[in-house]
């Protein structure tokens, strides 16, 4: 199941220097324009269009309207996008069920872990490097889309109650 | 290059007409911030005197976006917690809107600053680092909260209130450092270095947010003053360039950036300033 791996702060740069572009790039061009190394780059592109804000085709990238509307947006508008790409990616709808169906409203990081492999779901829970595992990920975007609450301490996950 | 102005002669001609008295605008109010031959030296371990900044003169105006640029160890990290009131200087003065700050370890309550490294408090959470400033004021408890969850909203932080700085990737750290000064209402927001710990995309992100806060004319800061290492950045962000000299540090160059906002950092103009300001600093 997809995540989007890098973390919201790298994406948005990427969108923000896209947007400077003409709002679409030849990705080898702009690559080496911008300097950015096409290992780094692959994951930006995925993420962004896992989220929909940007498309890849025949070697060149596009922002989409949504990612126009998103960049021009306040801090709140922005929250409320994010949250409704959010909940409805297929990983995200997946654990928003399996936390309404636990009586206390949480799910354990172990839980969740437990349920992916019992459902032969490829999962990473561990690796050193920053936002380099779906764990965290999922806990970056869960957040950022303010649908997830995290408590680092329990490791639990909730679900942020909607304003 | 033609388009490119810098300013004759960074004195303030009133210090010299009027010894003492404040530099005008043209409105007739003072200045936001102005230091007068402020000079900075400290005695080492042999007993000999360095001089780290020599005779700063400079004013800073209402509303404007502020760089300071110049070679490693000339002094711009002293100068900026001079500003602030971090540091102790030698010589000089400093005034803000035209009253002279005291100098005995007198921090300007209308001044915030961010740092390169971030300086977050591990163990505490994003919303209690950035409420932890406000403690020192005199302020209910909740109404802290309250503020604290405002600007957290405000720099992109929603949804990691609870989260400890080792939760974060390094653009949101950065996010909790400067809701953490803007809680303070600054009027001028102090930054040194802010964005060269981060990735360059990361970096890219959090300038354009900085632009926003700062252009907000609602809401405070009107001033951003920045040291940075990088000649592009400062030449995109800002007004005015200052270029300071080799250790001791002193005011070679005042570069204002005559770009119309909002800029585009693949402008052409961008470049020449740049260059400008590279070959002089080399
Ligand atoms: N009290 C002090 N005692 C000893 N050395 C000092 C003191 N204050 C400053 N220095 C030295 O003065 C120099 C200037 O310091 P400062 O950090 O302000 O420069 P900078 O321009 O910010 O440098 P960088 O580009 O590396 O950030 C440095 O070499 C620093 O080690
Ligand atoms: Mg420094």
């Amino acid at each position: 199941m997809e995540i989007p791996k890098v973390n919201y702060s790298v994406l948005l740069g990427f969108i923000e220097l896209l947007d400077d572009a003409g709002s679409k790039a030849e990705i080898a061009s702009f690559a080496s324009k911008e300097d950015l190394n096409l290992d780094s780059l692959l994951p930006i592109l995925e993420s962004g269009e896992i989220l929909g804000l940007i498309k890849v085709r025949e070697g060149e990238v596009f922002m989409t309207q949504k990612a126009h509307f998103f960049i021009a947006a306040s801090p709140k508008v922005r929250k409320k996008m994010l949250r409704e790409i959010i909940v409805n990616i297929d990983i995200f709808k997946r654990i928003i069920e399996l936390i309404k169906q636990k009586e206390d409203g949480y799910i354990t990081k172990d839980e969740l872990s437990e349920y992916f492999a019992n459902h032969q779901i490829p999962f990473t829970v561990d690796t050193t490097d920053e936002y380099s595992n779906d764990f965290d990920s999922l806990i970056e975007w869960g957040r950022q889309g303010l649908v997830l609450n995290y408590d680092a301490n329990d490791e639990r996950l909730s679900l942020r109650q909607t304003v | 290059m033609d388009h490119v102005y810098v300013s004759k002669d960074n004195t303030p001609t009133s210090v010299n007409e009027y010894e003492g008295a404040p530099n005008k605008s043209f409105d007739g109010s003072a200045p936001l911030l102005e230091l007068r031959n402020v000079t900075k030296e400290y005695i080492d371990n042999n007993n000999n005197c360095n001089k780290i900044l020599n005779d700063i003169n400079l004013i800073i105006n209402h509303n404007e976006f502020i760089s300071i640029v110049g070679p490693s160890g000339c002094g711009k990290s002293t100068l900026l917690r001079i500003m602030i009131g971090l540091e102790k200087y030698t010589k000089g003065e400093i005034l803000f809107k035209g009253n002279l700050m005291k100098t005995d370890g007198y921090v300007n309550p209308y001044m915030a600053i961010v740092f390169q490294s971030f300086g977050l408090f591990p163990w505490l959470t994003v919303v209690e680092n950035v409420e932890f400033g406000l403690e020192s004021i005199h302020m209910a408890k909740i109404q802290r909260r309250k503020k604290s969850l405002s600007i957290i909203q405000d720099v992109g932080l929603e949804g990691f209130e609870d989260a400890y700085p080792r939760e974060l990737s390094g653009g949101m750290k950065q996010r909790v450092g400067i809701a953490r000064a803007l809680v303070m209402d600054p009027e001028i927001l102090v930054m040194d270095e802010p964005f060269s710990a981060l990735d360059p995309l990361t970096a890219e992100a959090l300038r354009e947010e900085i632009l926003k806060v700062w252009s907000n004319k609602l809401a405070t800061p009107e001033v951003v003053i920045m040291v940075t290492h990088n000649i592009e950045e400062a030449v995109y962000l800002s007004d005015r360039v200052i270029v300071l000299s080799h250790r001791p540090g002193s005011v070679l160059k005042e570069v204002d950036i005559q770009i119309p906002r909002s800029r585009e950092k693949r402008d052409k103009s961008i470049y020449e300033y740049s260059d400008y300001i590279t070959t002089m600093i080399s």
